[in-house]
């Protein structure tokens, strides 16, 4: 258990320090949601009804800027090898690598959520709005690290990630969408927010596996 | 059984008097149900003739399905199991189910306009078939990256049983998002809701395709087991002539 929070500070303090991996998704999300209202016009109500959708597609588009960078330099260098060869769970290496990434590039994007949702208009503003956000970017980014540790050891598989993950953030959309237009009128949490939860979960539970599996060398 | 059959020589010694019964039997059944929805099934009284698209779009739609499953049982047999067999399947299954799926899809599409008034809808089973198309497409993309075999039936196996897992939960997602589509009616619980001048000739072409599915099954599988040999025989040659 040392070993893996070891695992998970180091990569925290290496994307921290490389400086852009902090702030690109979240530069990207910022990007997208400032450029809808050029691109459908700023009318409040239609742009206040379209923010819960636009906040969560930019959310996966952002996620795909940097997801295959989360196994693709350590199994290059060997250092996955060196876990394994120590005797850690590579269960629980992967999931580390995905919530450290998470921390740096996600969490950013759940934060700028309220700024996000009052820049379409939002009729009231709140910070219940970033809870949904923080799970829906959790569970794409689990899903999102299986296609990572698929195509690790590949090159230029950006594109390639893209197409396989993309179903897979299906459920993420629509429950988290649905929630946070909910959050965004001034009401409080409903189905959808449980629904959205158990997909959290379902993804904690089998993305792991698939990704230590994956990232198992012959 | 399942071990039985793991083994490609008798695989091969097995489905080569199969592949002519399957495919004749195919080419027939599949003539014969279309030729009956054509010229035999009356016209309904509401949807008129469209409704000879049903005969296509409902088995594409139900086969691309069980296409699916074959691919997650054979992922799931070459994960525990290693047999090479398995992979051969599930991988020979990708592109059949993607036509399938596409069939289904663009005859649905056809069959909407008329009916529905509109050519798409983001209703909730369109858009699980059209996620599920994706699903095979990202499979078949999967498979093509790798330069060595096993790696690739390992990503893929991994990827398609992921993906087995969240169709379920796609569709029900899809489901609580929209419903336009009229529920499953072909074969339900309570019977079918059905007549019979049109349940017959349906169930029909819905063998029809199946073993249309299994023809092309097997086809793919010998040519994929065919081309594993002779990789491997040019990979011994190659090492003794160094």
């Amino acid at each position: 258990m040392r070993g893996v929070l070891a695992i998970f500070r180091r990569e925290v303090v290496l994307a921290w320090g490389g400086g852009s991996g902090l702030f690109l998704p979240a530069a990207f999300f910022a990007g997208t949601i400032f450029l809808a209202p050029l691109g459908i016009g700023a009318e409040p109500g239609l742009l206040s009804r379209l923010a819960p959708g636009l906040i969560f597609v930019a959310l996966c588009l952002a996620s795909l800027t940097t997801l295959e960078r989360i196994f693709q330099a350590d199994l290059e260098a060997g250092a996955l090898d060196q876990h394994r060869l120590t005797g850690l769970s590579m269960e629980l290496v992967s999931v580390a690598k995905v919530l450290a990434h998470w921390l740096v590039s996600g969490l950013p994007i759940a934060l700028l959520t309220p700024l996000a949702a009052l820049m379409m208009r939002a009729e009231t503003i709140s910070f219940m709005a970033i809870i949904p956000v923080v799970f829906g970017s959790l569970t794409i980014f689990l899903w999102g690290g299986v296609g990572a540790s698929l195509t690790a050891g590949l090159r230029r598989s950006g594109p390639l990630v893209a197409l396989l993950v993309l179903p897979l953030f299906v459920p993420v959309v629509i429950f988290g969408s649905e929630e946070l237009s909910l959050l965004l009128q001034g009401e409080s949490f409903g189905p959808a927010f449980g629904l959205l939860g158990a997909n959290t979960l379902a993804a904690l539970a089998i993305a792991p596996f698939a990704m230590a599996l994956a990232l198992k060398l012959e | 059984m399942f071990s039985t059959f793991a083994n490609p020589h008798r695989f091969m010694a097995f489905s080569k008097p199969l592949l002519p019964v399957l495919t004749g039997l195919a080419i027939v059944m599949v003539a014969v149900g279309w030729g009956w929805a054509i010229f035999f099934v009356p016209d309904e009284k509401y949807q008129g003739p469209t409704v000879q698209i049903m005969y296509v779009h409902v088995p594409a739609a139900m086969v691309s399905l069980a296409a699916y499953a074959t691919m997650a049982v054979g992922s799931l047999l070459y994960l525990t199991l290693k047999h090479t067999l398995a992979d051969v399947a599930a991988k020979s299954a990708a592109p059949i189910a993607a036509a399938l799926s596409f069939i289904c899809l663009v005859t649905g599409s056809l069959w909407g306009r008329p009916t529905w008034g509109t050519y798409w809808i983001w209703d909730a089973r369109l858009t699980s078939m059209l996620f599920q198309l994706f699903l095979i497409l990202g499979y078949m993309a999967l498979r093509s990256a790798f330069q060595r075999e096993q790696d690739a039936a390992r990503a893929g196996a991994i990827l398609c049983l992921v993906g087995a897992v969240n169709l379920p939960i796609i569709k029900f997602s899809v489901d609580w998002w929209n419903t336009l589509h009229q529920p499953a009616g072909f074969i339900t619980l309570g019977g079918s809701s059905l007549s019979a001048e049109f349940f017959w000739p349906l169930l029909f072409n819905l063998i029809g395709t199946m073993v249309m599915f299994g023809a092309f099954v097997v086809a793919t599988m010998r040519s994929e087991v065919y081309k594993r040999q002779y990789e491997a025989k040019l990979a011994r040659l190659n090492r003794s002539g160094e």
